[in-house]
Protein backbone atom coordinates (compact mmCIF):
# COMPACT_ATOMS: atom_id res chain seq x y z
CA UNK A 1 0.00 0.00 0.00
CA UNK A 2 1.17 3.51 0.36
CA UNK A 3 2.06 4.11 -2.99
CA UNK A 4 0.34 6.47 -5.73
CA UNK A 5 -3.09 4.70 -6.60
CA UNK A 6 -2.76 2.86 -10.14
CA UNK A 7 -6.48 3.31 -11.05
CA UNK A 8 -7.06 6.45 -8.71
CA UNK A 9 -9.02 9.59 -9.93
CA UNK A 10 -6.41 10.72 -12.54
CA UNK A 11 -7.55 8.23 -15.30
CA UNK A 12 -10.32 10.71 -16.69
CA UNK A 13 -10.18 13.93 -17.08
CA UNK A 14 -11.35 15.39 -13.83
CA UNK A 15 -8.77 14.94 -10.65
CA UNK A 16 -9.64 15.95 -7.54
CA UNK A 17 -6.30 14.78 -6.65
CA UNK A 18 -3.62 15.92 -9.04
CA UNK A 19 -1.07 16.43 -6.29
CA UNK A 20 -1.83 12.69 -4.99
CA UNK A 21 2.20 12.03 -4.49
CA UNK A 22 3.19 15.21 -2.70
CA UNK A 23 -0.12 14.18 -0.67
CA UNK A 24 0.89 10.82 0.14
CA UNK A 25 3.74 12.12 1.46
CA UNK A 26 2.45 14.98 3.61
CA UNK A 27 0.32 11.97 4.57
CA UNK A 28 3.08 9.99 5.78
CA UNK A 29 4.28 12.66 7.88
CA UNK A 30 1.49 13.12 9.47
CA UNK A 31 0.97 9.69 10.20
CA UNK A 32 4.30 9.65 11.66
CA UNK A 33 3.78 12.89 13.58
CA UNK A 34 0.67 11.45 15.17
CA UNK A 35 1.87 8.10 15.85
CA UNK A 36 4.98 9.45 17.49
CA UNK A 37 3.81 12.56 19.20
CA UNK A 38 0.48 13.16 19.17
CA UNK A 39 -0.99 10.21 19.78
CA UNK A 40 1.45 9.59 22.97
CA UNK A 41 1.07 13.42 23.96
CA UNK A 42 -3.05 12.25 23.80
CA UNK A 43 -2.65 9.41 25.59
CA UNK A 44 -0.84 10.91 28.33
CA UNK A 45 -3.06 13.63 28.82
CA UNK A 46 -6.42 11.38 28.80
CA UNK A 47 -4.27 9.80 31.49
CA UNK A 48 -4.05 13.13 33.61
CA UNK A 49 -6.83 14.79 32.13
CA UNK A 50 -10.98 13.16 33.13
CA UNK A 51 -13.05 12.79 30.29
CA UNK A 52 -15.60 15.65 31.87
CA UNK A 53 -12.55 18.15 31.83
CA UNK A 54 -11.56 17.45 28.18
CA UNK A 55 -15.03 18.29 27.28
CA UNK A 56 -15.33 21.46 28.67
CA UNK A 57 -11.72 22.03 27.45
CA UNK A 58 -13.35 21.57 23.93
CA UNK A 59 -16.42 23.66 24.69
CA UNK A 60 -14.01 26.31 25.98
CA UNK A 61 -12.56 26.02 22.06
CA UNK A 62 -15.71 25.61 20.83
CA UNK A 63 -17.01 28.92 21.94
CA UNK A 64 -14.00 31.11 20.81
CA UNK A 65 -14.33 30.49 17.77
CA UNK A 66 -17.98 31.40 17.44
CA UNK A 67 -16.94 35.07 16.06
CA UNK A 68 -15.67 33.26 13.32
CA UNK A 69 -19.38 31.30 12.55
CA UNK A 70 -21.25 33.99 13.69
CA UNK A 71 -19.13 36.29 10.51
CA UNK A 72 -19.02 33.24 8.03
CA UNK A 73 -22.85 32.74 8.42
CA UNK A 74 -23.47 36.65 7.96
CA UNK A 75 -21.05 36.28 4.79
CA UNK A 76 -23.14 33.58 3.76
CA UNK A 77 -26.32 35.50 3.92
CA UNK A 78 -27.29 33.52 7.34
CA UNK A 79 -28.62 36.13 9.37
CA UNK A 80 -31.12 33.39 11.02
CA UNK A 81 -28.14 31.13 11.94
CA UNK A 82 -25.97 34.07 13.07
CA UNK A 83 -28.41 35.83 15.64
CA UNK A 84 -30.97 33.40 16.59
CA UNK A 85 -28.44 30.65 16.91
CA UNK A 86 -24.86 31.63 16.88
CA UNK A 87 -25.00 34.68 18.84
CA UNK A 88 -27.64 33.77 22.05
CA UNK A 89 -24.96 31.03 22.15
CA UNK A 90 -21.89 32.71 22.12
CA UNK A 91 -23.70 35.16 24.59
CA UNK A 92 -24.84 32.60 26.94
CA UNK A 93 -21.95 30.34 27.15
CA UNK A 94 -18.98 32.98 27.31
CA UNK A 95 -21.12 34.46 30.36
CA UNK A 96 -23.36 31.69 32.41
CA UNK A 97 -20.96 29.21 30.70
CA UNK A 98 -18.00 30.81 32.43
CA UNK A 99 -16.03 31.43 29.08
CA UNK A 100 -17.22 28.92 27.17
CA UNK A 101 -16.77 25.81 29.89
CA UNK A 102 -20.46 24.71 29.95
CA UNK A 103 -22.18 24.39 26.88
CA UNK A 104 -25.36 25.97 28.33
CA UNK A 105 -26.71 26.76 25.53
CA UNK A 106 -26.91 23.29 24.30
CA UNK A 107 -29.77 22.42 27.69
CA UNK A 108 -31.32 25.49 26.57
CA UNK A 109 -31.68 23.99 23.15
CA UNK A 110 -30.48 26.46 21.24
CA UNK A 111 -28.41 24.37 18.04
CA UNK A 112 -24.58 24.50 17.64
CA UNK A 113 -23.49 25.22 14.11
CA UNK A 114 -20.46 25.28 12.45
CA UNK A 115 -18.86 26.56 9.93
CA UNK A 116 -16.16 28.21 8.17
CA UNK A 117 -14.50 30.76 5.45
CA UNK A 118 -14.13 27.69 3.35
CA UNK A 119 -17.83 26.96 3.13
CA UNK A 120 -18.54 30.56 2.62
CA UNK A 121 -16.22 30.87 -0.66
CA UNK A 122 -18.57 26.99 -1.78
CA UNK A 123 -22.00 29.19 -1.06
CA UNK A 124 -20.98 31.86 -3.39
CA UNK A 125 -19.93 29.15 -6.53
CA UNK A 126 -15.93 29.09 -5.50
CA UNK A 127 -14.87 25.49 -6.57
CA UNK A 128 -12.75 23.76 -4.16
CA UNK A 129 -10.05 23.10 -6.38
CA UNK A 130 -7.13 20.34 -5.78
CA UNK A 131 -7.06 17.92 -2.66
CA UNK A 132 -4.63 19.52 -0.36
CA UNK A 133 -3.28 17.52 2.97
CA UNK A 134 -1.82 20.12 4.92
CA UNK A 135 1.11 19.13 7.06
CA UNK A 136 -0.45 18.80 10.74
CA UNK A 137 -3.87 19.60 9.81
CA UNK A 138 -4.74 16.76 7.30
CA UNK A 139 -7.31 16.91 5.20
CA UNK A 140 -8.26 20.12 2.85
CA UNK A 141 -8.05 21.63 -0.52
CA UNK A 142 -7.01 24.83 -2.23
CA UNK A 143 -10.14 26.74 -1.26
CA UNK A 144 -10.86 25.60 2.06
CA UNK A 145 -7.09 25.95 3.04
CA UNK A 146 -7.31 29.96 2.45
CA UNK A 147 -10.01 30.14 4.49
CA UNK A 148 -8.44 28.16 7.42
CA UNK A 149 -6.46 31.05 7.07
CA UNK A 150 -8.84 33.35 7.14
CA UNK A 151 -10.59 31.95 9.91
CA UNK A 152 -7.59 32.07 12.27
CA UNK A 153 -7.86 35.63 11.41
CA UNK A 154 -11.15 35.59 12.76
CA UNK A 155 -10.32 34.05 15.84
CA UNK A 156 -10.09 35.72 18.95
CA UNK A 157 -6.89 33.79 19.93
CA UNK A 158 -4.88 35.61 17.41
CA UNK A 159 -5.65 39.24 19.00
CA UNK A 160 -5.46 38.55 22.83
CA UNK A 161 -2.65 36.37 23.20
CA UNK A 162 1.30 36.42 21.75
CA UNK A 163 2.02 34.94 18.61
CA UNK A 164 4.04 31.85 19.74
CA UNK A 165 1.29 31.00 22.01
CA UNK A 166 -1.24 30.37 19.22
CA UNK A 167 0.56 27.45 18.46
CA UNK A 168 0.52 25.67 22.14
CA UNK A 169 -3.46 26.38 22.78
CA UNK A 170 -3.52 25.29 19.23
CA UNK A 171 -1.60 22.06 20.34
CA UNK A 172 -3.93 21.71 23.83
CA UNK A 173 -6.87 21.58 21.20
CA UNK A 174 -5.81 19.26 18.83
CA UNK A 175 -4.16 16.91 21.38
CA UNK A 176 -7.92 17.39 23.49
CA UNK A 177 -9.62 16.15 20.10
CA UNK A 178 -7.66 13.60 19.22
CA UNK A 179 -7.86 12.07 22.85
CA UNK A 180 -12.26 12.42 22.67
CA UNK A 181 -12.36 10.79 19.63
CA UNK A 182 -9.06 8.21 19.73
CA UNK A 183 -11.29 5.02 19.54
CA UNK A 184 -13.46 6.43 16.51
CA UNK A 185 -10.07 7.04 15.07
CA UNK A 186 -8.52 3.54 15.88
CA UNK A 187 -11.58 1.87 14.04
CA UNK A 188 -11.43 3.91 10.81
CA UNK A 189 -8.13 2.98 10.90
CA UNK A 190 -8.30 -0.63 11.22
CA UNK A 191 -11.16 -0.74 9.17
CA UNK A 192 -9.71 1.33 5.78
CA UNK A 193 -7.36 -0.50 3.50
CA UNK A 194 -5.87 2.41 1.99
CA UNK A 195 -6.80 5.06 4.51
CA UNK A 196 -5.28 7.96 2.58
CA UNK A 197 -8.12 7.38 0.03
CA UNK A 198 -10.92 6.84 2.97
CA UNK A 199 -9.97 9.56 4.60
CA UNK A 200 -9.75 11.94 1.17
CA UNK A 201 -12.88 10.64 -0.03
CA UNK A 202 -15.01 10.85 3.25
CA UNK A 203 -13.60 14.45 3.65
CA UNK A 204 -15.02 15.64 0.33
CA UNK A 205 -17.65 14.22 0.24
CA UNK A 206 -18.47 16.05 3.56
CA UNK A 207 -17.08 19.42 2.41
CA UNK A 208 -19.41 19.27 -0.40
CA UNK A 209 -22.44 18.08 1.40
CA UNK A 210 -21.79 21.50 4.01
CA UNK A 211 -21.38 23.70 1.47
CA UNK A 212 -25.00 21.93 -0.32
CA UNK A 213 -26.54 22.85 2.52
CA UNK A 214 -24.90 26.29 3.14
CA UNK A 215 -26.47 26.88 -0.08
CA UNK A 216 -29.57 25.65 0.78
CA UNK A 217 -30.09 22.51 -1.65
CA UNK A 218 -33.18 20.47 -0.48
CA UNK A 219 -30.72 17.02 -1.12
CA UNK A 220 -27.41 17.31 -1.00
CA UNK A 221 -26.92 14.21 -1.56
CA UNK A 222 -25.42 13.88 -5.06
CA UNK A 223 -27.34 12.66 -7.77
CA UNK A 224 -24.39 10.09 -9.22
CA UNK A 225 -25.63 7.97 -6.71
CA UNK A 226 -27.98 6.87 -9.30
CA UNK A 227 -25.66 5.87 -11.74
CA UNK A 228 -23.46 3.81 -9.02
CA UNK A 229 -26.41 2.10 -8.23
CA UNK A 230 -28.10 0.86 -11.33
CA UNK A 231 -26.46 -1.20 -13.41
CA UNK A 232 -26.83 -0.70 -17.23
CA UNK A 233 -26.90 -3.98 -18.79
CA UNK A 234 -26.94 -2.42 -22.33
CA UNK A 235 -23.81 -0.96 -22.24
CA UNK A 236 -22.20 -4.06 -20.66
CA UNK A 237 -19.45 -4.31 -23.71
CA UNK A 238 -16.56 -2.74 -21.97
CA UNK A 239 -13.78 -1.29 -22.93
CA UNK A 240 -10.98 -1.05 -20.72
CA UNK A 241 -11.90 2.23 -19.06
CA UNK A 242 -15.44 2.50 -18.97
CA UNK A 243 -14.96 1.73 -14.83
CA UNK A 244 -14.59 5.42 -14.80
CA UNK A 245 -17.34 6.51 -16.55
CA UNK A 246 -19.69 6.31 -13.29
CA UNK A 247 -16.83 8.35 -11.64
CA UNK A 248 -16.27 10.82 -14.87
CA UNK A 249 -19.73 12.12 -13.15
CA UNK A 250 -18.67 11.59 -9.73
CA UNK A 251 -16.19 13.90 -10.31
CA UNK A 252 -17.65 16.10 -12.96
CA UNK A 253 -20.12 17.14 -10.14
CA UNK A 254 -17.38 17.29 -7.46
CA UNK A 255 -16.03 20.11 -9.59
CA UNK A 256 -19.67 21.65 -10.11
CA UNK A 257 -19.95 21.93 -6.67
CA UNK A 258 -18.50 25.46 -7.04
CA UNK A 259 -20.46 25.96 -10.02
CA UNK A 260 -23.41 28.04 -9.58
CA UNK A 261 -24.65 27.16 -13.19
CA UNK A 262 -24.89 23.88 -12.77
CA UNK A 263 -28.40 23.55 -12.34
CA UNK B 1 -23.18 17.08 31.25
CA UNK B 2 -23.20 19.26 28.44
CA UNK B 3 -23.75 17.91 25.18
CA UNK B 4 -21.33 18.74 22.63
CA UNK B 5 -23.51 19.11 19.61
CA UNK B 6 -22.42 18.55 16.60
CA UNK B 7 -18.79 17.40 17.24
CA UNK B 8 -17.61 17.44 13.93
CA UNK B 9 -15.74 20.55 11.90
CA UNK B 10 -12.93 20.61 9.56
CA UNK B 11 -11.38 23.09 11.56
CA UNK B 12 -10.21 20.29 14.06
CA UNK B 13 -7.80 17.80 13.75
CA UNK B 14 -6.94 15.94 11.05
CA UNK B 15 -8.97 13.26 10.51
CA UNK B 16 -11.92 14.52 11.80
CA UNK B 17 -13.98 13.45 9.30
CA UNK B 18 -13.50 9.92 10.89
CA UNK B 19 -15.97 10.57 14.00
CA UNK B 20 -18.64 11.52 11.74
CA UNK B 21 -18.13 8.45 9.58
CA UNK B 22 -18.11 6.03 12.12
CA UNK B 23 -21.60 6.93 12.61
CA UNK B 24 -22.24 5.01 9.53
CA UNK B 25 -22.04 1.99 12.29
CA UNK B 26 -24.89 2.94 14.05
CA UNK B 27 -26.44 3.80 11.18
CA UNK B 28 -25.55 0.46 9.28
CA UNK B 29 -26.62 -1.76 12.07
CA UNK B 30 -29.96 0.46 12.71
CA UNK B 31 -31.60 -0.96 9.86
CA UNK B 32 -33.75 -3.32 10.39
CA UNK B 33 -36.14 -6.57 9.47
CA UNK B 34 -37.90 -5.33 6.19
CA UNK B 35 -41.12 -4.69 6.40
CA UNK B 36 -44.04 -7.32 4.96
CA UNK B 37 -47.73 -7.71 3.93
CA UNK B 38 -49.19 -4.70 5.96
CA UNK B 39 -46.63 -2.23 4.74
CA UNK B 40 -46.51 -3.50 1.20
CA UNK B 41 -50.16 -2.47 0.89
CA UNK B 42 -49.49 1.07 2.46
CA UNK B 43 -46.70 1.32 0.09
CA UNK B 44 -49.68 1.63 -2.92
CA UNK B 45 -50.97 4.61 -0.38
CA UNK B 46 -47.54 6.66 -0.78
CA UNK B 47 -44.58 5.58 -2.36
CA UNK B 48 -42.42 5.78 0.60
CA UNK B 49 -44.60 4.30 3.17
CA UNK B 50 -43.10 1.09 2.41
CA UNK B 51 -39.76 2.07 3.00
CA UNK B 52 -40.19 4.50 5.57
CA UNK B 53 -41.84 2.08 7.61
CA UNK B 54 -39.50 -0.38 7.14
CA UNK B 55 -36.86 1.52 8.44
CA UNK B 56 -39.04 2.44 11.85
CA UNK B 57 -39.25 -1.14 12.11
CA UNK B 58 -35.70 -1.40 12.16
CA UNK B 59 -34.89 1.10 14.25
CA UNK B 60 -37.27 -0.15 16.67
CA UNK B 61 -35.90 -3.47 16.63
CA UNK B 62 -32.34 -2.50 16.81
CA UNK B 63 -33.64 -0.22 19.74
CA UNK B 64 -35.01 -3.38 21.77
CA UNK B 65 -31.39 -5.56 21.37
CA UNK B 66 -29.55 -2.59 22.76
CA UNK B 67 -31.58 -1.72 25.56
CA UNK B 68 -31.76 -5.70 26.44
CA UNK B 69 -30.19 -5.47 30.07
CA UNK B 70 -29.76 -9.51 29.60
CA UNK B 71 -27.90 -9.92 26.34
CA UNK B 72 -23.84 -9.42 26.48
CA UNK B 73 -21.90 -7.61 24.23
CA UNK B 74 -21.49 -10.88 21.96
CA UNK B 75 -25.44 -11.76 22.00
CA UNK B 76 -26.20 -8.27 21.11
CA UNK B 77 -23.31 -8.30 18.12
CA UNK B 78 -25.38 -11.38 16.82
CA UNK B 79 -28.71 -10.28 17.22
CA UNK B 80 -27.94 -7.27 15.31
CA UNK B 81 -25.94 -9.09 12.53
CA UNK B 82 -28.93 -11.09 11.69
CA UNK B 83 -30.97 -7.84 11.48
CA UNK B 84 -28.52 -6.47 9.57
CA UNK B 85 -28.46 -9.26 6.82
CA UNK B 86 -31.73 -9.77 6.37
CA UNK B 87 -31.82 -5.91 5.94
CA UNK B 88 -29.28 -4.81 3.30
CA UNK B 89 -28.98 -5.77 0.10
CA UNK B 90 -25.53 -7.22 -0.31
CA UNK B 91 -25.30 -8.22 -3.47
CA UNK B 92 -26.23 -5.00 -4.94
CA UNK B 93 -23.64 -3.02 -2.63
CA UNK B 94 -21.19 -5.44 -3.81
CA UNK B 95 -22.04 -4.80 -8.28
CA UNK B 96 -22.24 -1.10 -6.61
CA UNK B 97 -19.15 -1.16 -5.15
CA UNK B 98 -16.78 -2.74 -7.94
CA UNK B 99 -18.85 -1.02 -10.52
CA UNK B 100 -18.06 -2.51 -13.96
CA UNK B 101 -15.00 -4.39 -12.44
CA UNK B 102 -18.16 -7.19 -11.16
CA UNK B 103 -18.00 -8.20 -14.19
CA UNK B 104 -14.10 -9.14 -14.56
CA UNK B 105 -14.80 -11.52 -11.40
CA UNK B 106 -16.07 -15.31 -11.68
CA UNK B 107 -18.37 -16.71 -10.08
CA UNK B 108 -16.86 -18.54 -6.98
CA UNK B 109 -15.04 -14.71 -7.23
CA UNK B 110 -18.31 -13.24 -6.85
CA UNK B 111 -20.20 -15.52 -4.50
CA UNK B 112 -16.39 -15.39 -2.16
CA UNK B 113 -16.44 -10.88 -2.66
CA UNK B 114 -20.32 -11.07 -1.18
CA UNK B 115 -19.49 -13.26 1.61
CA UNK B 116 -16.58 -10.84 2.62
CA UNK B 117 -17.90 -7.85 2.01
CA UNK B 118 -21.08 -8.78 4.39
CA UNK B 119 -18.72 -9.30 7.24
CA UNK B 120 -16.66 -6.94 6.68
CA UNK B 121 -19.49 -4.26 6.98
CA UNK B 122 -21.20 -6.50 9.72
CA UNK B 123 -18.27 -6.96 11.86
CA UNK B 124 -16.49 -3.55 11.40
CA UNK B 125 -19.70 -2.11 12.32
CA UNK B 126 -20.89 -4.51 15.12
CA UNK B 127 -17.82 -3.45 16.95
CA UNK B 128 -18.64 -0.11 17.43
CA UNK B 129 -22.10 -1.00 19.58
CA UNK B 130 -20.51 -0.61 22.99
CA UNK B 131 -20.72 2.90 22.18
CA UNK B 132 -24.36 3.11 21.96
CA UNK B 133 -25.93 5.70 24.79
CA UNK B 134 -28.46 7.70 24.55
CA UNK B 135 -29.34 8.57 20.93
CA UNK B 136 -32.19 7.94 19.63
CA UNK B 137 -33.06 8.38 15.51
CA UNK B 138 -35.60 9.73 14.14
CA UNK B 139 -36.86 9.70 10.80
CA UNK B 140 -37.38 12.83 9.35
CA UNK B 141 -38.39 12.57 5.73
CA UNK B 142 -38.29 10.27 2.47
CA UNK B 143 -37.71 11.68 -1.02
CA UNK B 144 -38.06 9.26 -4.13
CA UNK B 145 -35.49 9.18 -6.15
CA UNK B 146 -35.65 8.87 -10.12
CA UNK B 147 -35.49 5.37 -10.89
CA UNK B 148 -37.77 4.00 -7.82
CA UNK B 149 -35.10 4.07 -4.53
CA UNK B 150 -36.06 5.66 -2.04
CA UNK B 151 -33.65 8.00 0.39
CA UNK B 152 -34.94 7.82 3.90
CA UNK B 153 -33.92 10.70 5.89
CA UNK B 154 -32.93 10.12 9.50
CA UNK B 155 -31.58 12.47 12.22
CA UNK B 156 -29.34 11.53 15.61
CA UNK B 157 -31.03 12.81 18.47
CA UNK B 158 -28.96 13.02 21.69
CA UNK B 159 -25.47 12.68 22.31
CA UNK B 160 -22.30 13.85 20.98
CA UNK B 161 -23.99 13.43 17.20
CA UNK B 162 -26.73 15.31 18.48
CA UNK B 163 -28.50 16.74 14.93
CA UNK B 164 -26.23 14.20 12.70
CA UNK B 165 -27.98 13.77 9.60
CA UNK B 166 -28.12 9.37 8.42
CA UNK B 167 -29.25 8.95 5.18
CA UNK B 168 -30.64 4.93 4.03
CA UNK B 169 -31.09 4.35 0.18
CA UNK B 170 -33.67 1.61 0.14
CA UNK B 171 -34.33 -0.06 -3.11
CA UNK B 172 -37.73 -2.83 -3.58
CA UNK B 173 -35.89 -6.27 -4.05
CA UNK B 174 -37.81 -8.57 -6.27
CA UNK B 175 -39.88 -10.63 -3.04
CA UNK B 176 -41.05 -6.94 -2.77
CA UNK B 177 -39.04 -6.32 0.62
CA UNK B 178 -37.50 -2.75 0.93
CA UNK B 179 -33.61 -3.22 1.66
CA UNK B 180 -31.00 -0.89 2.58
CA UNK B 181 -27.98 -0.44 -0.62
CA UNK B 182 -26.28 2.71 1.11
CA UNK B 183 -25.70 4.67 4.24
CA UNK B 184 -24.89 8.42 3.56
CA UNK B 185 -23.61 10.06 6.73
CA UNK B 186 -23.26 13.73 6.94
CA UNK B 187 -22.89 13.52 2.89
CA UNK B 188 -20.10 10.69 3.09
CA UNK B 189 -21.72 7.46 1.21
CA UNK B 190 -21.14 4.40 2.17
CA UNK B 191 -20.48 2.39 -1.07
CA UNK B 192 -18.46 5.22 -2.73
CA UNK B 193 -16.09 5.15 -0.21
CA UNK B 194 -15.18 1.53 -0.25
CA UNK B 195 -15.77 1.69 -4.53
CA UNK B 196 -12.48 4.08 -3.89
CA UNK B 197 -10.59 2.13 -1.85
CA UNK B 198 -11.62 -1.20 -3.90
CA UNK B 199 -10.88 -0.29 -7.14
CA UNK B 200 -7.38 0.91 -5.84
CA UNK B 201 -6.34 -2.56 -4.38
CA UNK B 202 -7.66 -4.42 -7.67
CA UNK B 203 -5.73 -1.96 -10.13
CA UNK B 204 -2.79 -3.03 -8.22
CA UNK B 205 -3.13 -6.49 -7.28
CA UNK B 206 -6.02 -7.88 -8.98
CA UNK B 207 -8.97 -9.63 -7.56
CA UNK B 208 -7.63 -12.25 -6.11
CA UNK B 209 -5.36 -9.89 -4.03
CA UNK B 210 -8.53 -7.88 -2.96
CA UNK B 211 -10.25 -10.86 -1.72
CA UNK B 212 -7.02 -12.06 0.21
CA UNK B 213 -7.02 -8.52 2.04
CA UNK B 214 -10.82 -8.24 2.82
CA UNK B 215 -10.57 -12.11 4.28
CA UNK B 216 -7.53 -10.87 6.49
CA UNK B 217 -9.06 -7.66 7.77
CA UNK B 218 -12.08 -10.18 8.27
CA UNK B 219 -9.98 -12.65 10.13
CA UNK B 220 -8.63 -9.85 12.30
CA UNK B 221 -12.16 -8.60 13.39
CA UNK B 222 -13.03 -11.65 14.52
CA UNK B 223 -9.70 -12.06 16.58
CA UNK B 224 -9.75 -7.96 17.86
CA UNK B 225 -13.77 -8.32 18.45
CA UNK B 226 -13.60 -9.28 22.29
CA UNK B 227 -13.15 -5.84 23.05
Amino acid sequence: MGCASAGGPESHGHNVDPWEKMNRGIFRFNEGADRWAIEPASRAWSFAVPKLAQQGIKNIYDNAWMPAVIGNHLLQAHPVEAFVEDLPRLILNTTIGLAGLFDVASQVGIRENVTDFGITMGRWGLPPGPYFEIPLLGPSNARDGVGRVVDGFSSPYTYFIPWWSFFVTRGVELMNLRALYAEELAQSKADAFDYYLFRRDAWMQNRRYRVGQARGEVAPSPAEDEDLFYFDDADDADDADDDYEADAIDRGREDAEGGADST
Amino acid sequence: MSHPGRGFSTRTLQGLVLPVFSLAIFALVAIAVPSSGAEVSEAEKTAAAGPRAALAKTLDGVVAVLSDPALDAAQRRERIEVIAYASFDFETMSRAVLGKKWRSLSADQKVTFIGEFKQLLSRSYGRRLGRWGDEEIAIVGDRAESRGDVIVETRIVGGDFDGAAIDYRLRKAPDGEWRAIDVVVEGVRLVSIYRTQFRDAMAKGGAEDLLRQMKQKNAKAVVGSGS
